[in-house]
């Protein structure tokens, strides 16, 4: 298995979690609406990314290989820039989703123009894990099915 | 518009140099195990720098080890 390919299903296994925590802090004990009102939920949430970027950066260091063997070469360089470009367009995706459910549900749904600040913030942090998700998934299905050319 | 097909011949090639092992070709042409494998199986076309530096361990021309249909 390459780096890039067991450095991929890591970084989806941490983020995926950092990601479940995420949405169980934020959707416990009345959801958006009173998420910003105590200091609890929202220091959970930092601890949350604090120590998933924490155990990201150990498995960078850990799957780090000797300079003895080729790490790297031009295909996974290739797929590391499709798969960067693609989370990328996930992540625009994924933000247009999520800011016209917002709209449909506050606006069209419930017909108030009252929004819980609380949902900025999750889709700020939450952007943050997604674009590490994105990419590491994108990477694996590229790992699987490249049949491409390289560079010409 | 048809689509271009290269085929290589690196299976056969590393046979005929002594059953060279895919990993022993990926280290002399510096490029990774995954490579080759992938090459083999006709889903990866190489850069013009990696095709020369393949046929260059196989002593080949890149005639010899690349073909375009």
């Amino acid at each position: 298995m390459t780096q890039l390919k067991t450095r991929a299903i890591w970084a989806l296994c941490i983020w995926s979690l950092v990601m479940i925590g995420l949405c169980a802090v934020f959707f416990s004990k009345g959801g958006p609406a009173t998420f910003l009102d105590g200091e609890l939920r929202v220091t959970l949430t930092r601890a949350l990314w604090t120590v998933g970027l924490i155990v990201y950066l150990t498995m960078l260091y850990l799957t780090r290989r000797g300079r003895t063997s080729i790490v790297k070469d031009e295909r996974d360089e290739l797929i590391q820039k499709r798969s960067l470009v693609t989370g990328f367009y996930v992540l625009l995706f994924y933000v247009f989703l999520f800011s016209m459910f917002l709209y449909w549900f506050y606006e069209i749904d419930q017909k108030t123009a009252v929004m819980p600040v609380g949902w900025i913030w999750f889709l700020g942090i939450s952007c943050y894990f997604m674009g590490f998700i994105s990419q590491a998934v994108a990477t694996l299905i590229l790992e699987k099915r490249i049949s491409g050319n390289a560079e010409r | 518009m048809p689509k271009d097909k290269i085929i290589n011949h690196v299976r056969r090639l590393r046979f005929e140099n002594g059953e060279m092992t895919q990993l022993e070709l990926a280290d002399r042409s510096l490029c990774t195990r995954q490579t080759i494998i992938a090459l083999e199986q006709g889903k990866y076309v190489p850069s013009l720098t990696l095709a020369f530096r393949i046929s260059r361990v196989f002593g080949a021309t890149l005639e010899d080890v690349f073909e375009y249909q």
